[in-house]
């Protein structure tokens, strides 16, 4: 990625979703280091404590949420910056510039998957509400809500880089991410 | 619906145990005893207008889970073992420890009382899990890396590893000992090398993940009684028709019987023998030592459940309870 | 009704897509066509299975590695590889080794191993007059015992589906891990004799040698930790994963003190991402091998396999074969998680150790980190070396062969798996 003043043609609605997804991502990324640091406190007072003796029935249950929360939040960041690992072989055998259409579609497929993945994953927490957790007597619906949450980050870091390979596409930039 | 043997309905049952039988230690496994007799008795009953499948070692998913997709409807029913409660708390009313003073009394409450029958009810009502038989999963005991435990006094300041429930937390605070919840799956490991001094688990469950490799010394307290649920969806049930029903509930009741049996032989037979033979250390506490660890335990756990689930409900289980000693001639 | 999973999963892993949105969208295409199960099945399954506290290890292990990068202990470490072996010949092609094999008590990742250690070395070795195709494969070949060596992530997530101790496959790991160096450490004597490869010459001072042995002991003590925590009984390994990053947050704030605020922060966020692959690959995973399961294609292909009356040597042989290719096309994770459950039962019974054959499959899969034309320790390798995907496939070839025969003699010297663990107890 290059830094400095963007000059070159664009999509109206390019920069506005780039800012937007920047946003957020920058929100993203940090909230989950904070939680990666209160998750290791946790972890950490549990070994403490039980050598003291005084062992707490809870940091095993809510550092396991946090970790859930932590892995789908991140999931977006991670689309982002083309972090999930998959094979690209066959792509590279397509012309620079049809592999930005490649993409788009690929984010389509996921997109079509998060779309009910936020679905069943509202409806899940949405029914776990009834039901608490055994430890920290937690309502089920707040770890569960993570699933549509990241969800929901994940389709708005989709949708961008739908727009920005179709936006490299049509302008022909220098080819796919 | 109306199923027939040409067109038949489809039940997915799930649960933990293997398929395979493990014949060191037992001919059968409980739960799996459970789930064949039912599909057998209920494909021959309806003629196999019902089919039933069954997905043994947790392959669809754990107990948590298996429970969860059988009230969404991705399967009919499993075998679960102490997860209900998390669904329906009132079912935590079993956990009263040293509740039941053997499993035959245990065994009448769950068939006779109508207190339970209640229970049922109000927990279909509310969570659509139709409970159709009450195995049982065993008896939970003590085990202690070099002592036994004999007294109270004896868990005083011991690290024992609890499942993370503050029913269990608060059993073990009371006897001054230092609970520490932990994870199944960590529980070996831990055992061998010393992060935890003891924990506790049935027979079978030591017998058959072999922590008497890691354990030298059980005492068959029998603080807690664990169930092997089999519930069922109960939309799945109210669409059939009431043979197929009535087949269900016969088919049901028989396995249940079974797997209290097959439980019974683990825990008295083979398991108990494996865990001699293999050098463990066994002892039998008295009536009155386990008097000592009941009066200690049970106030804890009984304030806490009536705060959470109910005056009503805990004194209704400890009066069905006292009817059956009654009745049984205790 | 399984097409309905594999099309739509081939389909969308040529196209290109994560193998955990493949795997997550083929599980819904095949629930979608079926329409007998809701499909709230995915969701469950997807979070029941990453709700699990032996997981937390993944991200407290990235951390801990990515803050003793920070530190600059990574460039400690090479320079005490090189203080060891660097006047072998293949001088820093074997330091490279060595290094992977010390670094891979560090982390527990492959990729790790290749952008920390191939950042430093790869220049380096260009430097000396190495082919940059030959200084990245090097790289990429001799990353794959990161993740053997203890700690290592897939053997946490193994351990948990598997029900394995983690700790007992943290103990097998070990030799193996030295084994497929040693492997790879001959295969580069005899190249660099080939090429006249460049090699350390002259003595190093003795004060210069307890300099840089200083600074690399913070680093090598840190698997000391873990392991001796663990096997002494201090903590689980789960646990001993949090005390890893404790221990290099006090190496990189108090000792070295090279570490800044800002270092923490990228790392909490590198952990938190890195984990997020990780745990989407298990969840994904997770609800395609329900699909699976209640398809019952494991139960066919075991009974299809149980058919063949296989000898426990010629199962072995095509298990490898087998899990050779998976590893090619495949994640690894992913691999271990839908493999893992099928293969197991069937070694179990024709008598194979579960522990001996844990390792097995680990380091077979592992072995695909490097292989193309998904190994994604390549992805990282070649834009460090600015090579091509094709030029790498050329050079790690050699590496490759040294890493099978190292697999062999794992697969058919049982004991190479099991002396540490059975001499520590299990
Ligand atoms: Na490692
Ligand atoms: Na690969």
């Amino acid at each position: 990625m290059t830094k400095g003043k963007d000059n070159k043609k664009h999509f109206f609605i390019y920069k506005p979703i780039k800012k937007i997804t920047n946003f957020i991502d920058v929100i993203t990324i940090n909230f989950t280091a904070i939680l990666v640091f209160i998750m290791l406190i946790i972890v950490l007072l549990q070994i403490i404590t039980r050598f003291l003796g005084v062992s707490f029935s809870w940091t095993e249950e809510l550092s396991r949420y946090l970790l859930i929360w932590i892995g789908v939040l991140s999931a977006s960041a991670a689309l982002k910056r083309g972090a999930h690992a998959g094979v690209d072989f066959f792509i590279t055998l397509f012309p620079k510039r049809y592999r930005n259409l490649i993409v788009i579609f690929n984010a389509i497929i996921m997109i079509f998957f998060l779309f009910y993945f936020i679905n069943v994953g509202w409806e899940s927490a949405i029914k776990a509400n009834r039901i608490t957790s055994t430890a920290l007597e937690l309502k089920m619906f707040w770890p569960k809500v993570a699933i549509p949450v990241g969800g929901i980050l994940m389709i708005i870091n989709l949708i961008y880089l739908v727009i920005d390979n179709l936006d490299r596409f049509i302008f022909d930039r220098n080819g796919g991410m | 619906v109306n199923p027939t043997p040409d067109n038949p309905v489809v039940m997915r049952i799930s649960y933990n145990a293997p398929e395979t039988l493990n014949t060191e230690v037992v001919q059968w496994e409980q739960e799996h005893g459970l789930a064949f007799i039912f599909k057998n008795l209920v494909e021959s009953g309806t003629d196999g207008a019902v089919k039933v499948e069954l997905y043994p070692n947790a392959q669809l998913g754990d107990n948590k889970a298996s429970v969860e997709m059988v009230m969404n409807g991705s399967i009919q029913g499993c075998v679960e073992t102490g997860v209900l409660a998390g669904f329906y708390p009132e079912f935590e009313v079993i956990n009263i420890p040293y509740l039941f003073k053997s499993p035959e009394i245990a065994w009448y409450v769950f068939d006779n009382s109508e207190y339970w029958t209640n229970l049922k009810e109000d927990m279909r009502e509310k969570t659509g899990l139709r409970l159709l038989a009450m195995g049982q999963n065993g008896v939970r005991h003590f085990s202690h890396s070099d002592k036994f435990i004999k007294s109270p006094a004896d868990l005083k300041g011991q690290k024992m590893r609890v499942m993370q429930s503050p029913v269990f937390v608060r059993m073990m605070k009371a006897f001054d000992a230092n609970p520490v919840p932990m994870a199944f799956s960590e529980l070996y490991t831990s055992l061998q090398t010393g992060v935890v001094d003891g924990q506790e688990n049935p027979v079978s469950v030591i017998a058959v993940n072999n922590l008497n490799e890691v354990q030298n010394y059980l005492t068959l307290d029998g603080h807690l009684w664990s169930e092997d649920g089999f519930v069922i969806n109960d939309d799945f049930y109210n669409s059939l028709p009431e043979e197929i029903q009535i087949v269900m509930i016969q088919a049901a009741r028989q396995a249940e019987v079974v797997n209290r049996g097959i439980e019974t032989i683990h825990s008295s037979g083979p398991g108990l023998e494996k865990l001699k033979d293999e050098g463990m250390n066994i002892y039998v506490p008295t009536m009155e030592e386990k008097t000592a660890f009941a009066e200690i335990a049970q106030p804890p756990v009984v304030e806490y459940l009536q705060d959470k689930i109910g005056e009503e409900t805990v004194a209704g289980m400890l009066e069905a309870v006292s009817n059956a000693e009654e009745a049984l001639g205790y | 009704m399984a097409w309905w999973l594999f099309i739509p999963f081939i389909i969308t892993m040529i196209l290109g897509v994560p193998i955990a949105f493949s795997l997550a969208t083929s599980s819904l295409v095949f629930l979608l066509a079926w329409g007998v199960m809701p499909i709230e099945v995915i969701a469950q399954r997807f979070f029941s299975s990453i709700d699990s506290f032996v997981l937390l290890a993944i991200p407290f292990f990235i951390l801990a590695g990515e803050l003793m990068n920070r530190t600059g202990i990574t460039k400690s470490l090479v320079e005490f590889a090189n203080l060891i072996i660097g006047r072998v010949r293949g001088g820093l092609a074997q330091v490279n080794i060595l290094a992977s094999i010390l670094f891979a008590g560090l982390t527990g990742a492959g990729v790790a191993d290749t952008s920390a250690l191939g950042s430093i070395l790869i220049p380096a070795m260009e430097e000396q007059g190495f082919e940059p195709e030959y200084s990245a494969a090097v790289t990429a070949a001799s990353s794959v015992i990161g993740p053997i060596i203890p700690p290592s992530i897939i053997m946490v997530v193994f351990g948990s589906i598997m029900g394995l101790s983690v700790g007992s496959l943290f103990a097998a790991g070990i030799i193996p891990g030295i084994v497929i160096g040693l492997a790879l450490m001959v295969m580069a004597y005899i190249i660099s004799k080939k090429k006249d490869h460049p090699y350390r010459e002259g003595k190093v001072s003795s004060k210069e040698f307890w300099v840089v042995t200083k600074k690399a002991i913070y680093s090598l003590i840190m698997p000391i930790i873990i392991v001796g925590g663990i096997f002494s009984g201090l903590f689980t390994p789960t646990e001993a994963a949090a005390i890893a990053v404790a221990y290099a947050l006090v190496i990189g704030f108090l000792v070295f003190k090279s570490l800044s605020l800002e270092d923490l922060q990228k790392s909490l966020i590198k952990s938190g991402i890195t984990t997020s692959v990780i745990i989407m690959i298990i969840g994904a995973a997770n609800v395609f091998g329900w699909a699976l399961s209640i398809e019952r294609i494991p139960q066919f292909l075991a009974s299809f396999l149980l058919s063949l009356d296989l000898t426990k040597v010629t199962f072995l042989l095509l298990v490898n074969a087998f899990l050779l290719f998976m590893g090619m096309i495949m994640e690894t994770g992913a691999n271990a998680i839908l493999l893992g459950p099928i293969l197991m039962p069937i070694a179990i019974q024709l008598g194979i150790d579960p522990l001996h054959f844990a390792l097995i499959m680990l380091v077979n899969l592992n072995i695909g980190l490097a292989t193309p034309p998904l190994g994604v320790c390549l992805f990282v390798a070649c834009p460090i070396a600015d090579i091509s995907m094709g030029q790498i496939t050329r050079s790690i070839l050699p590496f490759m062969i040294m890493e099978i025969i190292a697999l062999l003699i794992i697969t058919f010297m049982p004991e190479v798996v099991l002396f540490v663990p059975r001499l520590l107890g299990y």
